[in-house]
């Protein structure tokens, strides 16, 4: 709150007082002249009428002061209550409407002062002092008048220069423009114009008055012009009566003033008869009897000092008597009328120019006050409060400022609100895009990692096969033994074959060797051959036995390693389903987010719409603004420039809306493209997933295969160790076969002991012969039973390799698939960046807006 | 500034600016709809309510022939006096205000005004812009004198 601008009501009250008395001197010197000559009357001109209008002009003066006290006694008290500090708002409002219409009490009083002087006095004057005329009295009226008008003119904007800061500080604690201007008188500007032009026109006529008054000087003249002619009648009646007075004559003449001299002029000889020689000029005695042609006259030559009288001294008009004054007398008289005049004017023009230029300080001192304004508020500053008041249409002006500087303020808060929350939902924006471009590297990462687990799965795989291959191959090997083995067992049945044929030859040579007995041993040398030939092919048969066996062994071993192989495929595949889910997870959250993001974009469309809305309205009222400012002419320029300012800010604030508009229309395409993408980017990972059930499936199938040959492969070894054991049995036999063979020859060397031994021994070793035969047959059917499973085991082999290249091609597909996954995630991260970017464009409009709305300072 | 100017009220009808003096203008509010008046002239669209005052509304375009205005988002409505007749005028859009030099003003081309043509009273010429046509609101409002009360299906 400013400081008071009185200390004090009594301040205020003696500063008024000391302003009516300074400007009150006329009027106070009038009204002393006025008693001075009612004083200088006689007694007898005194009367009680004379006295009672001099006490009735005093009283009204009084009691004009004890009502101007009265009145004047709210705003004392509400300037004591201010410098207290405790200013009630109902006391303010009729203090405030007191001293707006204070100017114009004052000039009430003084007028009513006035008056009384100008009525009164004349008109008492006029009754009482026969001497003064009714036009002296009309002129001491009008000068009465004039003095008031011009006092009261004087006074009215003396007052209101006085009380104009207490007006204004006041103003600012009403801060209503329309309560205001219910509180203050309303005189048009027109009407303040009037008014001193009245005075100047009432002094005007005064003083037209008094040069009248001047001029009514001249019948005076006049009569002197008549005495002169007068005293010449009177001067040639004497001297027709005596000659010798005209000394005298010219004497008395010189004394009242009547004439400078008398001349007498000969009408025939031209010349000066009588009086100075030297009193007038040749040419102007010549002019002068041209002029003379009746027999009196008067008459003033343009280019002579002096003016003439002239009477004829004789009936012939042969003499002229001649009375010449000096022209400077009338001269000095001219002069000294001119100088009245001039005087006069003079004074008009000072008072005139006192009146309009208190006029014009005062509209010029509230339009300055009102062009400060409007600067500050060009140059942005809502904040102000200094406030111009007036009763006229600059006052109507002014509150249309406050009410306009009300409407910007609260609009331009308006604007500040929303590019705060514009700024605040890019702040949102901004964080969304950042979640996106993490959830996004996080899913990249996630599919990198995932395209790892299938590239190390797709290796083992290889790798599977690759054992599968060498499995093959030894399979292809034992086959290939097992196939010799079964040549060397249709070898060894062959043999056995030939051993039964040679037992029965035996049997046969038995009945021969009882018939040739020489021939025992040789045919026995030929047995002990075959069976030696029997026990070799039986060593080498087991032999390969052995090697079956290491290979069916290395066989099984394979096969747990594939199922282990294929174990951990599984668990990979697990793996990458997990990876998966995790990708699809984080594809539904960068869904999520970007649906968010969405619907803040149609937040901000919201608040944007709210912006250009304001604009639009301010465009329209800073047009209307400029339309008020236009009619209002030079005097509205300034606001005009405001008005301009207002409305480009407006325009530049309804681009940026629409750039903003431009920027959400992008983000929100680039929104859908985002959520297409993922939508796509789901269904590859969605398809991945399946692609890896699969892959596990068939890891499983050949996890089931591989056991499966693990199983036939037991069968095998237990087969081959089954021959095996039969071979070695065989192997004993044959040795028993060589014991025989040697009891054989034993009993052909002991031949003489008896044909019944070497019968039983035929016969024993007919039954071997055929024992050996069935073993060996048994022995085909075992080699043919490995066979049949070296079969089923390359089957399942090559199942298992057709099972894992199905499996390399699902990895393969999958591994493709995740690029395809991994392109769309860049292409997510790309979308992010540039919702990145939008939302920085976006974030630089907000921060430009924001710089416009701070250059005002509204708060 | 001692060269007098004019303040021209700019808008645009058809895509043509038109300009009227500032000191006919009260007012410059938005577009609104108009109560049509029964056996009014047809060239009165309707009468709307402004902080309590029923003001006639004139479609300027149509006015000035150029067919009816667009009721855009920039629409607004000039409300002028003349004579201490206030009435409205539609337009597309308020441009802006024009301060302009007294000579810039010329009267409108002498073929125009032979031919009856008198709802432009003068152009005024401007650097790099077509020139804008200053209306005689008098002629215009005594076209809307002229014309003919709408007919009973117009009035619908």
């Amino acid at each position: 709150m400013s400081e008071p601008v009185f200390e004090s009501g009594r301040a205020f009250h003696l500063r008024l007082t000391l302003l009516w008395s300074v400007i009150g001197i006329p009027g106070a010197m009038l009204c002393a002249l006025y008693l001075m000559t009612i004083l200088i009357l006689t007694p007898e001109q005194w009367s009680a009428f004379g006295l009672g209008v001099a006490l009735v002009a005093i009283g009204l003066t009084f009691f004009a002061q004890i009502f101007l006290r009265r009145f004047t006694r709210p705003i004392r008290q509400a300037i004591d209550a201010e410098v207290s500090g405790d200013l009630a708002a109902d006391e303010l409002r009729i203090a405030f409407s007191a001293l707006a219409r204070l100017p114009y009490r004052s000039v009430r009083d003084t007028l009513i002062n006035w008056g009384c002087a100008a009525l009164f006095v004349p008109l008492f004057m006029a009754f009482r002092l026969e001497s003064i005329s009714t036009f002296t009295g009309l002129v001491v009226a009008a000068a009465a008048i004039s003095g008031g008008t011009v006092a009261a003119v004087f006074t009215f904007f003396a007052v209101k220069r006085m009380d104009a800061p207490l007006l204004n500080a006041w103003a600012q604690r009403l801060p209503d423009g329309c309560e205001r201007a219910e509180l203050m008188p309303h005189v048009p500007m027109s009407a303040k114009l009037v008014v001193p032009m009245l005075a100047v026109s009432v002094v005007t006529l005064f003083f037209a008055l008094l040069l009248s008054d001047t001029f009514a000087g001249r019948p005076v003249e006049a009569q002197d012009v008549r005495v002169k002619q007068a005293y010449l009648s009177y001067c040639v009646d004497e001297l027709a009566k005596d000659a010798e007075t005209l000394e005298r004559l010219r004497e008395i003449a010189v004394a009242f003033s009547a004439a400078h001299t008398l001349l007498i002029i000969d009408r025939g000889t031209r010349a000066i008869v009588d009086g100075p020689a030297d009193g007038l000029r040749a040419s102007e005695v010549d002019w002068l009897l041209d002029r003379a042609e009746s027999s009196a006259g008067e008459s003033t030559r343009f280019d002579s000092e002096n003016s003439f009288a002239w009477q004829s001294l004789d009936a012939s008009n042969g003499k002229l008597l001649v009375a010449v004054t000096p022209g400077s007398v009338f001269t000095a008289d001219q002069a000294g009328s001119r100088r009245a005049f001039v005087g006069l004017m003079c004074i008009a023009l000072i008072i005139t120019f006192l009146t309009c230029r208190v006029l014009a300080s005062d509209v010029s001192t509230t339009t300055l006050r009102l062009i400060a304004r409007a600067e500050k508020i060009a140059e942005g500053d809502f904040l102000s409060q200094e406030v111009v008041e007036s009763e006229d249409e600059l006052g109507v002006l002014g509150r249309a400022f406050d009410r306009m500087v009300g409407s910007l303020r609260e609009m331009i808060g308006r604007v500040a609100a929303a590019a705060d929350g514009l700024d605040r939902a890019v702040g949102d924006l901004g964080a969304i895009g950042e979640a996106v471009t993490g959830a996004t590297d996080a899913q990249r990462e996630d599919i990198e990692r995932a395209t790892a687990q299938v590239a190390a799965v797709n290796h083992k795989v290889s790798e599977i096969t690759g054992s599968a291959q060498a499995l093959n191959a030894n399979v292809e090997e034992a086959s290939s033994s097992i196939l010799e083995l079964g040549a060397a067992s249709e070898e060894l049945n062959q043999t056995a074959t030939t051993l039964s044929n040679h037992v029965e030859e035996v049997g046969g040579s038995i009945e021969q060797m009882i018939r040739s007995v020489a021939q025992v041993g040789e045919n026995t040398e030929g047995l002990a051959g075959g069976v030696s030939e029997t026990a070799s092919s039986m060593s080498e048969m087991a032999a390969a036995m052995t090697e079956v066996d290491g290979n069916a062994s290395q066989a099984a071993s394979l096969s747990s390693q594939v199922v282990m192989l294929s174990e951990r495929g599984q668990e990979r595949v697990h793996e990458t389903i997990s990876g998966m889910e995790a990708i699809r997870d984080a594809t539904q959250v960068a869904d999520t987010v970007i649906g968010s993001l969405a619907a803040r974009m149609a937040e901000i469309g919201a608040i944007v719409d709210v912006i250009d809305d304001v604009a639009d309205e301010t465009n329209l009222l800073a047009l209307n603004a400029a339309i008020i400012a236009a009619q209002a002419g030079d005097q509205g320029r300034s606001f005009s420039v405001v008005a301009d300012e207002i409305k480009d800010l407006a325009d530049r604030v309804l681009t940026s809306t629409k750039e903003i508009g431009d920027l959400i229309r992008s983000v929100q395409s680039e929104t859908v493209n985002a959520t297409d993408a993922i939508g796509r980017g789901t269904e590859s990972v969605l398809s991945g997933v399946e692609l890896a059930a699969d892959a596990g499936l068939a890891l499983e199938e050949i996890t089931g295969a591989a056991r499966d040959s693990g199983g036939r492969i037991e069968e095998i070894v237990q087969a081959v160790r089954e021959q095996a054991g039969a071979a070695r049995h065989v192997a004993g036999l044959m040795e028993r076969v060589s014991e025989q063979v040697e009891v054989i020859q034993d009993a052909g060397r002991e031949q003489e002991r008896g044909n019944e031994v070497m019968a039983r021994g035929a016969h024993v070793t007919r039954d071997v012969a055929q024992q050996t035969q069935r073993t060996t047959e048994e022995q085909s059917r075992g080699a043919g039973r490995i066979r049949h499973s070296m079969e089923s085991i390359r089957d399942t082999v090559d199942q298992i390799h057709a099972g894992l290249q199905e499996q390399t091609n699902s990895c393969r597909s999958t591994v493709s698939f995740l690029e395809q996954v991994f392109e769309r995630t860049c292409s997510n991260e790309e979308s992010s960046r540039r919702l990145g970017d939008a939302t920085r464009a976006l974030s630089e409009q907000a921060a430009v807006l924001r710089e416009d709305v701070r250059r005002f300072r509204i708060q | 500034m001692s060269e007098s100017r004019v303040e021209l009220a700019c808008f645009e009808i058809a895509d043509q600016m038109v300009g009227i003096d500032v000191l006919h203008i009260r007012e410059i509010v938005r577009n609104q709809e108009t109560t049509p008046l029964p056996k009014a002239p047809s060239l009165i669209e309707g009468v709307i309510d402004l902080r309590g005052k029923v003001i006639p509304i004139v479609d300027l375009g149509r006015a000035l022939a150029k067919g009816s205005c667009q009721a855009g988002a920039a629409a607004r409505i000039a409300i002028v006096e003349i004579d201490e007749l206030v009435f409205g005028l539609r337009v597309d859009a308020a441009v802006d205000v024009l301060s302009v030099a007294s000579g810039s003003v010329e009267g409108p081309p002498a073929l125009a005004t032979h031919s009856g043509y008198d709802a432009v009273r003068a152009v005024v010429r401007r650097k790099d812009a077509p020139p804008v046509m200053v209306l005689a609101l008098e002629e215009i409002l005594e076209s809307v004198y002229r014309s003919n009360p709408r007919s009973g299906e117009e009035a619908q």
